[in-house]
């Protein structure tokens, strides 16, 4: 694990990497290392309960059709995870994981064959849909004690959730760990999640929109300003994997839970800004496996929202800055 | 029998009559208050989701959103979760200044923005 730190004389920034993907940790004041210590205990803590990779993760010791104890932390992350497939009328499905695995994504993306980025995004090849009732419409999650029933044969995957939760979590641990809580600002970056804690800075935190967060801020994109809340972004552009030479062989990970197969690239990326970075991450992955549908829906959301066409074309919604 | 133990058995029948209205209603009032201290003294509940079918489509591209009924759960769980919530104040277009930085070149420069973008 690599990590930078750098002093400035109004706000510090960390960055390493944990959970497969890049940290930044930002705040208000002088570096202080209890935050970071704060913070990668919260992304330790909920990657032991909710990773799909980790043999020993809680989620991967889950069985299916009978009722089981879980941690609280579990318990908080499958009800967001039904939260978001709830306020999204199952657009968002943690349902997906066995799809996701027949689609080759078994493994952390890191040890999957990468997709040249130059590749197109093509539509996949959809074989049937879906009727039946919702897989995440049959989880009983029970709170007091904390325990879950997963309907057989279900493999959950809280990827999008989870991560966003994390972010979340550790800007508001962050900032109890603070010497000053209440005057610290705090902002989290997890693999592009961003989560806000506190007051921000007089000027507030300056946040570049792209396709993928690993590009920096000097790629195509905008930059705007946050004060409150979390903002997220989910891109059709990164996360894909290939297991085969052909046109249909090439594979992302945002999936659509009518067909169990890759959502139709309508929106090459979407951000959207919310209370949380939680909310935020549900609509904006919401958004991109809505396809044409997303603008009406975020506007009902009332969610300010940038959609980036795949030519290009940003569309801006909800009061976010043109 | 006499008049006067008439009246004695009848006032004593009244008597008993209000105690026993008293006792019943004190009797329903307290099972009420107790009920409602229990349940929410231990609020452990069964949680499951309910949702509308999803549709089939021919184009591939339906979620099932916005088609269907509107999924349901427990009213508790519903209370706090209604709806996605924007944020106190909305982006702002970036301002000009950024904070001040002492530090050698950093893969996140202090005061760079920082990149939201897909992972």
């Amino acid at each position: 694990m690599s990590a930078t730190s750098a002093i400035a004389a109004e706000v510090s920034t960390l960055s390493w990497d944990a959970l497969g993907t890049s940290v930044v940790l930002r705040h208000t004041g002088p570096a202080q290392p209890a935050l970071r210590t704060a913070v990668e205990a919260e992304l330790t803590a909920i990657d032991e309960v909710a990773s799909r990779f980790r043999p020993d993760s809680e989620l991967r010791r889950l069985s299916s059709d009978h009722p089981q104890p879980i941690s609280p932390r579990l318990h908080e992350a499958i009800a967001l995870a039904l939260r978001a497939a709830e306020l999204t009328d199952g657009a968002v499905d943690p349902t997906l994981g066995a799809e996701l695995i027949r689609l080759g994504y078994d493994r952390d993306h890191s040890q999957l064959t990468a997709v040249d980025p130059a590749t197109s995004l093509s539509p996949p090849r959809i074989l049937a849909t879906r009727t039946r009732r919702p897989a995440w419409a049959e989880i009983e999650l029970q709170e007091n004690p904390p325990r879950v029933r997963l309907p057989a044969g279900v493999v959950l995957d809280l990827g999008a959730t989870a991560k966003a939760l994390a972010a979340d979590r550790a800007a508001a641990a962050a900032r109890r760990a603070a010497e000053d809580p209440p005057h610290t600002g705090i902002l989290i970056s997890l693999g592009g999640d961003i989560a806000l804690a506190g007051p921000p800075p007089e000027e507030g935190w300056a946040v570049h929109v792209t396709d993928d967060h690993r590009d920096g801020p000097d790629a195509p994109g905008q930059t705007i300003t946050l004060h409150t809340g979390g903002l997220a972004t989910s891109s059709l552009t990164t996360r894909r994997w290939r297991t085969g030479p052909g046109p249909h062989d090439a594979h992302h990970h945002i999936l659509d839970p009518a067909t169990g197969r890759e959502a139709a690239p309508v929106w090459r990326t979407v951000s959207v800004a919310a209370a949380t970075c939680a909310d935020a991450n549900i609509a904006s992955t919401a958004a991109v496996v809505l396809g044409d549908r997303a603008p009406q829906w975020l506007e009902r959301q009332g969610l300010p929202a940038r959609l980036v066409a795949l030519d290009g074309t940003a569309r801006t919604l909800g009061g976010w800055p043109a | 029998m006499s008049p006067d133990s008439v009246r004695a058995r009848d006032s004593s029948l009244r008597r008993l009559r209000t105690v026993n209205r008293v006792v019943i209603g004190g009797a329903v009032v307290l099972t009420g208050l107790l009920s409602d201290v229990a349940a929410n003294a231990f609020p452990g509940h069964t949680r499951r989701a309910s949702a509308a079918t999803i549709p089939a489509t021919s184009t591939g591209t339906s979620a099932g959103t916005g088609s269907g009924t509107p999924a349901t759960s427990s009213s508790r769980h519903r209370s706090r979760h209604h709806s996605l919530q924007p944020p106190a104040q909305a982006p702002s277009p970036q301002t000009a200044t950024a904070p001040t930085a002492t530090a050698a070149p950093q893969p996140v420069a202090p005061s760079a923005p920082v990149v939201s973008g897909g992972s």
